[in-house]
Order: C-alpha cells, then structure tokens, then sequence
C-alpha cells in the first residue's frame, strides 16, 4: 500500500472535524492552506518563502490590521506595497530583545487582529503565556521560524518552499490541531 | 433661537471646564450670570435631537460632578424662568420673577433694586402675578414706577411673543486646559487605585478639549504626595510627549500606565497621593467632530493611533512606526519611517522591479564561482539568474551605480545581489 503524506492526513482530519462542527477556533482562509489560518492562536511558518507567503496571506485578508515586529527590522515595506498590500494598516517595531513584552503590549491593546514576529521563544511558559493573549485578543500570531519545533501552545505548523512556478508556493503541513 | 439653561444651585469652580465642554453642542455658550450657564442650540437642530442633547448633558454632569436643573425654550430669558421656576404660566409666574426679566445676568444691583421695589410695590396693591401686573395700563406704569417698569413690561410682552431682545454676550473659553482632583482618603498610593483616579480627570480634559475641537499631543502629570518628614520628594510630575495626538481618556489612560508602571516600579510612592493635576500643554486641530453614523472607522483608527502611541511609549518613538513608500529605485531609500499614514501612494508597477522581502542594513560582500555563489563563506548552487536591473543615480544624492540581479539558488531563498562598479559582488536582500 503507498504512503499518505502526513499533509493529507491532517488535511483529511481538519475536512471531517469540520463535517462533525468540532471546530471551536475561527480561521482566517488563505487560497494555498486550506485549513487557514487560526484566528486566535500561534502559528509556526517555517521555510525558504515564508514571509512571501505571509505577504500573500495578507493580501488575501485585506482587512486586517497587523503588527510586525523583528529583532532587528530587515523587512522591506516596499516589497509588501509591490505585491499589492497596503502598507497603512501595519505597524512595524524594531523590538531587539524586548520582543516579548512588545508582543504582549501589542496582544493586549486588542486592535491588531494579526501579529507577525520571529520565533525566538523557546520556554514553553511563554509560549502558552502568548497564546492565551493571542485568544483573549482573539488575534492571530505568525511566527517566522528557521525551523519548526515541538511546542504544543502551537497550533498550527507548516513549512513554505517555492513551488514550480515563480509565484507559487509548495506548504507542507506538520501539525495542525 | 432654543436655548437650554443649565441652572445650578451655586456658583463653582466647575462650571467653566463644564462650559467648554459644552462647546461640543454650540459654539454659542452664555456664562454671565453666576452659577448659570446658557446654550443656544437651535442652530444645530439637524445635528441633534433635544433628547440627545439632554441625555448627553447628563453625562457630562456626572463626568464634572455636578447637578443642575436644565430648561429649554425659545429664549435665554424663558429658558432662565422655566429652569428656575418650573412654568412659563405667567398665570402662575410671581412678581419675583421681575428680577430674572430685568437683569437676566444679575450684573447691575440697581436694576435689581428696581425690580424688587415694583414687586414690593404691586404686592401692596395686591398685584401677585405677571399677568395682573400686564393688566396694569401702560400708560400709568412710568408715573408709578418710573421707566424700569414700562421697561419690565415691554420686556415680558416681548419674550411672550418670542422677541427676545436680551443681546448675547460673548464668552470665550480659558486658553489653559488644567485639571485638579483632591483626594482625602489616603488610599491612593499603588498604582491601580490612581489609575482609577487618574480616569476621571482624563476624562474631564479630555472633554473640554473635545468640545474646542483639539487634540493633547502633550500633557504633564503632577502627583502630590502627603508631607510625611520621610518623603524626600512630596510632588513627583511627569511630561507626556504622545506620538500621536490622543483625543479620549481611553486611548491616553494605557499610555500613561506604561510610563508610572515602570517609574513607579523603579521609585514607589512615598506617601499616599493628595491630588492628582493634570494639565494640557500641546493641543492639534482635531477635524473629526463628528463621529459617522453608519461606521465606527474613527473609533478603530483612534485605537490603532493609540497602540502605536502606547507602544513608542514603551520602546522608544523611533523603534515603532508606519512605512513611507517612496518613488526610488534604490532600495534602501524607497521607503521612510513615519508615524502617520501616507495619503497618497506613488505607481512603482512598470517602473521599478519586485523588490526583495528582506533588505540587508548593510550590502555583504560575496564570492562568485562558476555555478556556485559563496555566501559567509557557505557555498550555494546557481539554478537561475534574472535579467539586469542598473540603477545609477545622480551624485548630488550620493551617487549609485549598481547592476541588480535576482538569482535563484538550489535550497535557499532566491537572493538579490548587485556588482557595484568595481566589479564585485553585493548580497543586498533575499526573496524570503
């Protein structure tokens, strides 16, 4: 018998918890991940394109208002403008090491519907501290990882490459829950 | 003309602040006669309703602190006499009330000696009503009460008839903007309970100003502590400086939290706080008087423009921003850090090439080998290079001559590299 790839299985799940109306967490939709985004939890982007995809996320959700913030700001606002995303509704921070407060000063003030930073925390404590803000915030946190780790405050992770055409892209899932 | 009387039981100190206020209703305000304050809202009836006028003055009596009894009709002197006597009956009116339509502002004693002399005067005779005294043959009131009675009874037969020739006078509002809260009890010395405090004064400002149509863009904070012998320093003050003009107490309140949070961490009250003063010191215009019906856009840009407020607040003004797009090939000059939003974007398609997601501060020198590129020191394969993009710029803006190209590498993000015109090669940015 061949192998299901892990992608599918999960992608299997998520469609039958969605036929049994178990899904509790609202999804913000992307037409490259199926399962969208969770609304208000930690999601783990991991690979190669991955803030071109955050990109076209955004652009997908034009509505949001978003917080960007970077150890030290090496984002380019123009290549967000390029690829049709308003750059008035972001605000960008140039955290150094006070990301963590930033992150939770910005959860708490409830009018980011989005928060984008680097994955940097590795304390489970913290995590689960950022995802309990992110729901009572009921704002979604993107964190840009080098690599994927286990951390069961995350709940969703998945790895974006480039596909085989220049604008597409090649998402493999490894947890979504 | 409507006018709404706002009549209080004695003159206060708050009465002003309260005015100003007031000014969001009219621009119209009468503050003459003491412990009295007159708005003239019939132009603005396609603004509001009476019953959205009065439930909003409410709440600010209860911001201020205040109580009054508030009247409308059609002229400030109807408006006085319904507040303070409950009726415009002048069936029912008394002979006291001559005083009210004599000198409505209680600003000439001798007027109203007058008006009490002809009420005595009529009470002998037995006239107690207005309407008795209207009775009375104009033509017998100058030789029994001298020209203040015909003046009086002209001046009632005018208001009844809606022709009020009471002149408006002028007010204008304190150019100063200072709130003072004293506190008794001796339990505000943590921070909790004098952001609790704090709340009320905030708010008071905040509508004076809202009422004026400005914005605080700085304020300052004065606690004053209890004299203690162990209290080095009985008066602690702070100046705010907001990135961002603030126009309500919820959006300044955060603010202010996150620098007495650390402050006060770092230096603990000595003594328990006697008064809390909080002054405006910087105002803006502020355009958006009224909020829109159908949307609450104002309300989410004013929470958006307060978070980033708060935020600098914490990690410093220049660490947190919004993105200036610019028309300019190079890179690092095509955007600006900003704290507004930008109006007016430039048209960058057709004219300069898709930018890469990450910019490096700093260009990183490479090596280039056959097929292979060498990036700090670690070897990629070269899958495919893009057609060159040359951007040469003029020397009065710090010459640039580069030849950009984006390649694509086998297991790593596509890079945007240039050869400057030396010849060498530039990692500057990665399509991440």
């Amino acid at each position: 018998m061949a192998a299901v790839p892990a992608d599918k299985i999960l992608e299997l799940r998520e469609l039958i918890a969605r036929k049994e109306g178990k899904l509790s967490r609202e999804r913000l939709p992307s037409s490259t991940l199926s399962c969208g985004i969770p609304k208000a939890g930690i999601t783990e982007i991991a690979g190669n394109f991955q803030v071109e995809w955050v990109i076209s996320f955004f652009r997908e959700n034009p509505a949001l208002k978003v917080f960007w913030i970077e150890r030290g700001f090496s984002l380019l606002p123009t290549a967000l403008y390029q690829r049709g995303v308003n750059p008035d509704r972001f605000i960008f921070a140039e955290g150094g090491d006070e990301l963590f407060p930033c992150i939770r000063k910005a959860l708490r003030c409830q009018v980011f519907e989005c928060v984008v930073a680097p994955s940097v925390f590795t304390e489970e404590r913290v995590l689960k501290a950022l995802q309990l803000l992110s729901e009572k915030a009921d704002s979604s946190l993107l964190l840009l990882a080098r690599e994927l780790k286990s951390s069961w405050p995350i709940s969703l992770q998945f790895e974006v490459n480039r596909g085989a055409t220049p604008k597409s892209f090649e998402i493999m899932l490894k947890k979504n829950k | 003309m409507r006018v709404a009387a706002l009549l209080f039981d004695s003159p206060s100190s708050s009465l002003v602040p309260l005015a100003e206020a007031c000014l969001r209703f009219s621009p119209q305000l009468c503050l003459k006669r003491p412990g009295a304050v007159f708005i003239e809202i019939g132009k603005c009836r396609s603004l509001y309703r009476e019953e959205t006028f009065l439930a909003r003055l409410s709440v600010l009596f209860k911001r201020f602190g205040l109580n009054a009894r508030v009247a409308l009709a059609d002229s400030l002197i109807e408006s006085l006499i319904l507040a303070k006597y409950g009726t415009l009956d002048l069936r029912r009116l008394g002979t006291d009330t001559f005083v009210d339509y004599l000198d409505p502002f209680l600003s000439d004693p001798h007027l109203r000696k007058t008006a009490a002399s002809v009420a005595d005067s009529l009470k002998q005779v037995g006239v107690a009503s207005v309407e008795r005294f209207l009775q009375v043959p104009a033509s017998q009131l100058p030789s029994r009460f001298g020209a203040a009675g015909l003046l009086l009874r002209s001046r009632i037969m005018r208001e009844s008839e809606g022709e009020s020739d009471v002149s408006w006078p002028l007010w204008v509002p304190e150019e100063r903007v200072a709130e003072r809260l004293e506190l008794f009890d001796g339990r505000c010395r943590e921070l909790e309970p004098l952001l609790f405090d704090l709340k009320p004064v905030l708010d008071r400002a905040f509508s004076r100003l809202w009422g004026r149509g400005l914005r605080a863009s700085s304020v300052s904070l004065a606690l004053s502590l209890e004299k203690f012998s162990t209290v080095r320093e009985p008066r602690r003050e702070w100046r705010f400086e907001f990135l961002l003009p603030q126009a309500t107490s919820r959006g300044t309140l955060p603010i202010l939290r996150e620098r007495l949070e650390r402050d006060l961490a770092r230096k603990p009250l000595e003594s328990p706080v006697l008064a809390i003063d909080l002054e405006v010191l910087q105002t803006v215009k502020d355009y958006q008087g009224q909020r829109h019906f159908f949307h609450s856009r104002e309300d989410v840009q004013e929470a958006f423009n307060s978070a980033l407020s708060q935020l600098a607040e914490g990690l410093g003004k220049e660490r947190v921003f919004r993105a200036r797009i610019h028309e300019e090939p190079v890179a690092e000059r095509s955007w600006s850090r900003a704290v507004t939003e930008q109006k007016a974007f430039p048209d960058l398609a057709d004219y300069i090439p898709l930018r890469p997601t990450r910019l490096l501060k700093r260009p990183e020198k490479i090596q280039l080998s056959g097929e292979m590129i060498f990036i700090r020191g670690r070897g990629y394969r070269i899958l495919k290079w893009s057609s060159v993009e040359r951007i040469a710029t003029h020397w009065i803006d710090q010459e640039v001559v580069r030849s950009y190209y984006r390649i694509d590498l086998e297991g790593k993000s596509s890079v945007w590299v240039f050869k400057s015109s030396g010849d060498e090669y530039y990692l500057h940015g990665y399509f991440a």
